[in-house]
């Protein structure tokens, strides 16, 4: 039997905020009772206590949501209670998958996110999305207070990524990208080499993304049952259903992504944000040469090179300027070039000139950057302790606007000048068009308050620190 | 001028009828455009999009010419207003977003009305500047309802549109909920005093399920005064929302506020840390870590002696974070909590807020307290900054009594790579604590330098227990390996061996010798090898099994055959096996007679199925050779086939109708990888496989398990010994989901095709793994 969303959970459901607001008022009276309780005052048979559980939501669970909705599956800290996909296939094997790790059939399913944030259990959402949808439930959740784990590139456009920048900000909300190479030590040990001069003055910095693949013309099919296909078509333009367009292959449309070059930038040009120090800024300057398919479905760049010029003073180990050189026809991965050497690091490993680099320690005295071990458990940490999280979410956009002003420059064949303060584009008002999209229907960056309106009709008047149980959905069925 | 202007007038006289004559007349290559225009007016999904991209790259090729943009534009606004497709209109909206003017703005908001195309007018109208378009759409206020209007109002909110700030106002005090918040929600976009105002002015006419639209609205405009530099407007916009009801709106006040206003968030920091409701804790505590000053610090580290434990672990770390010293005496006075949460905290925040006068702290809790505390004080220990913590370090190191606190000094000098150690290390290697001697070792051999290294090895020498005698073996190995010279690297351990007298220490610089490959340790070590104690026997037999060139391959071929001792001849065995893998192709002929040998000295079951699984890794028909006795031993058989079908396959050569580059991913030996055609099974696709030489063949698997739905729809395949006269198929049939197992008369031939002959509209034909029965 489901769990009907806005009922009671059972014990293994209860939410951290529930287990709290029942412990403060079983100690009215006494002292303040915390919210959080550290690793350390855990059970001793490995029991995790239901305020120490981090209760979820996944929002969208394809591929990649899958992937993150088991890593959190495989961590007691972490429960999973809702899923949310409008494929009804995905959903309900992401259903029967939270259902067969906790043995019963409590996981809720949900078409609509909005009826999944509106739940009053949850303490975070893990959201993986394609990119065209990245901003609205994300910034839905950070308005309905909850801490958020979302997949990369982190917005369609530069305004988008802005302004869930700035509704995460607002709300005090933990959140961590999917740039998961962050979390992988030596990703880590690469930086830490580069930040600490051990190449010297840094002039270039070049980052290998893969080539982009096209497809045929595709003709229009049926829409598959079960697949809410104008939903997922969402706020981008209107367009006829053919299979090639959705789920992993949204990202070689423009409509709905950057292509691979966006796909690929959210890893490699954040860590090469990483090793300049740069994940506050960007550049001055943006230039380069695209090849975006004549015909065909998948219209994002195939081959591709651009290059960054970064002003003296934007890198603190390049006190002249850099070039940051980004294509499909550089050594995949994120090369550091300096006066004294080099540094090159991808999944497959490490490199450097001169050898001896490889073998040295990052002394104390040197830069040591934020050390992850586990980037889901690194997010969960943190919901915990509220440190921020080492994807957060401003260097996640920072890194991602390096690509959108790639495409930009690329798509007009011209140089595009960028003010990284003001984040706007200088002196070119026809680029500036390609800056930000319109939305279709009646989806809009502010729409999202539309999220918790159900709620608040109802428990406006009574709410203190917990969210309302919304009645309406109260004996609504669920998958 | 670029070729496309000549053509874009030209094709502009075609169809908009706008240009003279003459232009038209003077174009040279203009019917490339204009039948591009004629088609994009025809144009439907489905359909090339090559018309469109002509198109499109003309618009972007004009950017400097503004007369042939200015016919580009009215090029699309004809494709709107004329009986062009949908899919036509939508590619004219796209351009008109990049380019369109005041004069395309009456087509577009024609558009604005209807629901199905209201969608694509505005996304031109919204990239279009100017007041024409803001008034196109408030104008369409008046003539549009529902979801139509809610996209309208959007956009004014996107555009930020402040001549909108007169309609949206009312609308925000409206009765229909969708448009009210979609109003509200344009004002909070606009942000400015008036939009604030407008948003004060709707407060009591908002209904409780647009209330959070509200908040958020107004929460935006105070974000924009703050960020404009009106802090003391936007901290009173904030204020006004501390008290309400909901407790993600008092977080977000409170978190706006503390940005704005320091000096007036801090009490209330100090209130929600000393509170009970978990979001505003969760607030205070991001608080904690940016708000600047230290009087904030302050006011944080006094309140630590009344927090409950757990409260206090979290504000240790979160003043951690923080980074301000002024916090240590707090911090190191929490590391003397009863509460283990606490201590870990605190050691954890004394690796970032500490200093050389914490290293005695750090260092007993490391070797004393409990797991998570001493994990956190190890760490603190590790990266604690400043020019005098090495010292620090070292001088507790030398006097420090307590045998756990040396061991967690000298693993703690290793990790900050603190090379001033290394005569305090030598001195503890000596220690009476196998455990100090062990990490002292162990560190030695990260920090000791080649000049050390005949200091190092007395110490081996002498060294007692095992652990320890292990470590400090590594820690010469380390140490040697420094020296670039390989027959230098030896001079050490090979005087030490002089003077060893104990079988252990000989044993351990045979060991030693062994890993390092100085060619100057052969000698020694064949002498060993032969004769003397069991236990430098056995060392020095290990050693040359280990030895990393193959200079050694004819010592290990001997201690093989000689037989004596099975132990010496599986070592002998593998060390043989492991140096002819990594000397690769070179000498091939060479090579396969040491196998060959190999072969020979193998006197067990077991130790032939080590020669044999090792020749299935060569590429070479000698193999193939060697392999081929055993094909019909009971004792041998399995392994034998499965080497002999794995060195065959080496010999594989993939191609295919399509994706020709990843053929070798279907026979690479990883389901992973795959070769696939890149486009929808239509039937005549085929993939080919060179055996290398002519075999049996009587069946062919399909795996196609990880990318299940490309499967072949139908096949056919074919054998033959030349890839011109295939014959007739030797089996056809369907294929199925996943893996196609298909089993056929044995037939003689080299080559194997399998053709695709079955059709899918959408899925590609793929193959992760290819196997292939043949003999």
């Amino acid at each position: 039997m489901a769990t009907k969303p806005g009922t009671t959970p059972t014990s293994q459901g209860t939410s951290r905020r529930q287990f709290l607001k029942k412990t403060a008022t079983a100690l009215a009276g006494a002292v303040a009772f915390p919210y959080i309780i550290p690793p350390s005052a855990l059970g001793l048979n490995g029991a995790v206590a239901p305020s120490n559980r981090t209760v979820m939501g996944c929002i969208g669970v394809g591929s990649q949501g899958t992937g993150n909705m088991n890593n959190f599956l495989g961590r007691k800290r972490a429960h999973i209670v809702a899923v949310c996909d409008v494929d009804r296939a995905h959903r309900m094997r992401a259903k029967g998958l939270v259902d067969k790790r906790y043995e019963n059939e409590d996981c809720a399913g949900y078409n609509d996110f909005r009826e999944l944030l509106a739940r009053t259990d949850l303490d975070a959402v893990s959201i993986a999305v394609p990119d065209h949808w990245h901003a609205i439930p994300a910034i839905a959740a950070a308005n309905a207070g909850l801490d958020i784990y979302a997949e990369k590139p982190l917005a369609l456009t530069i305004p988008q990524g802005r302004a869930m920048c700035e509704a995460v900000e607002r709300n005090g909300r933990i959140w961590q990208t999917g740039s998961w190479q962050r979390s992988q030590s030596h990703f880590r040990f690469a930086c830490e080499l580069v930040r600490s001069g051990r190449i010297g003055k840094v002039h270039t910095v070049e980052v290998g993304l893969p080539t982009g693949p096209s497809i045929g013309p595709q003709p229009e099919m049926p829409i598959p049952e079960g697949f809410d296909y104008d939903f997922w078509l969402g706020p981008a333009p209107w367009a006829p259903y053919t299979k090639q367009r959705c789920h992993w292959n949204f990202r070689w449309i423009l409509d709905y992504s950057g292509g691979q070059l966006t796909d690929w930038a959210a890893h490699h040009c954040d860590i090469a944000n990483w090793g300049m120090g740069t994940e506050f800024t960007g550049p001055a300057e943006v230039k380069g040469k695209g090849e975006y398919p004549r015909d065909g479905l998948w219209n994002g760049a195939t081959n591709y090179r651009f290059f960054c010029q970064y002003p003296a003073g934007a890198s603190p180990v390049a006190p002249d300027g850099f070039v940051m050189n980004v294509s499909n026809k550089n050594h995949s991965g994120a090369t550091w070039k300096g006066k004294d050497g080099w540094v090159w690091v991808d999944r497959g490993g490490i490199d450097a000139e001169p050898k001896s680099l490889l073998e040295s320690v990052i002394e104390p005295n040197e830069v040591h950057l934020y050390e992850s071990r586990s980037h889901w458990e690194n997010f969960l940490d943190c919901v915990r302790t509220r440190a921020t999280a080492i994807t957060p979410i401003e260097v996640a956009h920072r890194a991602i606007s390096i690509a959108h002003l790639g495409n930009i420059a690329m798509r007009l064949e011209r140089t595009v000048r960028w003010d990284p303060e003001a984040e706007r584009i200088i002196g070119d008002s026809g680029a500036e068009r390609l800056f930000a999209r319109s939305m279709r229907g009646p989806w809009a960056l502010a729409s999202v308050a539309a999220t918790i309106r159900i709620r608040c009709r109802l428990r406006r008047r009574m709410i203190v620190c917990e969210r309302p149980v919304p009645r309406e959905l109260n004996g609504r069925s669920s998958e | 001028m670029r070729r496309y202007t000549m053509m874009l007038m030209a094709a502009a006289l075609g169809v908009v009828s706008l240009m003279p004559a003459v232009a038209w007349a003077q174009a040279d290559d203009g019917g490339a455009l204009k039948a591009a225009l004629k088609n994009v007016a025809k144009y439907e999904f489905g359909q090339s999009r090559e018309p469109l991209t002509v198109v499109a790259d003309a618009i972007r090729d004009s950017q400097n010419d503004p007369q042939v943009r200015a016919k580009l534009e009215d090029a699309m606004v004809v494709l709107l207003r004329s009986k062009s497709t949908r899919d036509a209109k939508d590619f004219a909206c796209r351009q008109l977003a990049l380019i369109g003017t005041d004069k395309t703005v009456p087509a577009l908001a024609a558009m604005l009305g209807p629901s199905d195309t209201s969608d694509m007018a505005r996304y031109a109208l919204e990239r279009i500047p100017g007041a024409a378009a803001d008034k196109a759409l408030i104008a369409a206020l008046g003539r549009t309802s529902g979801v139509v209007k809610v996209g309208v109002i959007n956009s004014l909110g996107a555009r930020e549109c402040a001549a909108a700030l007169g309609k949206l106002g009312p609308l925000a005090k409206g009765g229909d909920v969708a448009i009210a918040e979609a109003a509200i929600a344009a004002l909070g976009k606009i942000g400015s005093a008036d939009a604030a105002a407008a948003l004060v002015a709707a407060r009591g006419r908002v209904a409780d399920e647009v209330y959070p639209a509200w908040v958020d609205a107004y929460l935006l405009c105070a974000d924009r005064a703050r960020k404009a530099g009106d802090a003391a407007g936007a901290a009173d916009r904030y204020a006004e929302l501390l008290e309400d009801e909901l407790a993600r709106v008092r977080v977000a006040a409170f978190m706006g506020l503390a940005a704005a206003a320091p000096e007036r968030g801090l009490p209330l920091a100090i209130d929600a840390l000393k509170g009970d409701c978990p979001d505003m804790l969760g607030a205070a505590l991001l608080c904690v870590r940016t708000m600047p000053g230290a009087n904030a610090t302050n006011a944080f580290v006094g309140l630590m002696p009344d927090l409950p434990a757990p409260t206090k672990a979290l504000l240790l770390a979160a003043l951690a974070d923080r980074g301000d010293a002024a916090a240590l005496a707090a911090v190191t006075d929490a590391a003397g909590s009863e509460d283990e949460a606490v201590r870990t905290a605190a050691m954890a925040a004394l690796g970032k807020l500490g200093s050389a006068g914490s290293v005695t702290i750090l260092a007993k809790a490391a070797a004393e307290g409990g797991r998570t505390v001493a994990g956190a004080a190890r760490t603190s220990l590790d990266t604690l900054r400043g020019n005098d913590v090495d010292a620090a370090l070292v001088a507790l190191l030398t006097e420090s009594g307590d045998a756990g606190v040396k061991a967690e000094l000298a693993r703690a000098l290793a990790a900050r790579n603190a090379a001033t150690a290394v005569p305090a290390l030598q001195k503890t290697a000596q220690d009476s604590d196998e455990k100090v001697r062990a990490e002292s070792f162990k560190a030695l051999g990260a920090l000791a330098k080649a000049a050390d290294l005949p200091g190092l090895v007395k110490l081996l020498i002498k060294v007692d227990g095992s652990r320890a005698r292990k470590e400090a073996e590594r820690a010469v190995v380390a140490v040697s390996k420094q020296i670039p010279e390989t027959d230098q690297r030896g001079a050490a351990a090979l005087a030490g061996l002089k003077k060893a007298r104990r079988a252990e220490a000989k044993a351990s610089l045979y060991a030693v010798l062994g890993q390092i490959g100085d060619p100057n340790g052969l000698k020694p070590l064949r002498k060993a090898a032969k004769r003397g104690k069991p236990e430098t026997q056995a060392a020095a037999v290990r050693a040359l099994a280990g030895w990393p060139t193959v200079a050694a391959v004819d010592d290990l071929v001997v201690i093989a055959g000689r037989g004596k001792n099975e132990t010496h001849t599986a070592l002998a065995l593998r060390g043989l096996l492991r140096l002819l893998e990594i000397q690769g192709r070179e000498g091939v002929d060479e090579k396969m007679a040491y196998y060959e040998k190999a072969m020979k000295a193998a006197s067990t079951t077991d130790q032939k199925k080590m020669v044999i699984g090792a020749l299935a890794n060569v590429h070479d028909f000698g193999a193939l050779k060697l392999i081929e006795p055993y094909l019909d031993d009971p004792e041998l058989k399995e392994e034998a086939v499965l080497a002999a079908n794995k060195v065959r396959t080496s010999f594989y050569k993939a191609t295919a109708s399509a994706g020709a580059g990843d053929a070798a991913k279907a026979i690479d030996g990883n389901a992973d990888s795959r070769w696939a055609t890149g486009s929808p099974q239509k039937g005549g696709e085929w993939f080919q496989v060179d055996l290398g030489g002519e075999y049996s063949v009587k069946g062919v698997v399909l795996d196609t398990a990880k990318s299940a739905d490309d499967y072949p729809r139908a096949y056919q395949v074919f054998v033959s010994n030349d890839t011109d006269n295939w014959g007739n198929a030797v089996a056809e049939g369907q294929g199925v989901k996943g893996v196609t197992k298909i089993s056929f008369d044995a037939l003689s031939g080299r080559y194997v095709k399998i053709v695709q002959t079955g059709a899918d509209e959408s899925n590609w034909w793929g193959i992760h793994e290819l196997s292939i029965e043949a003999r």
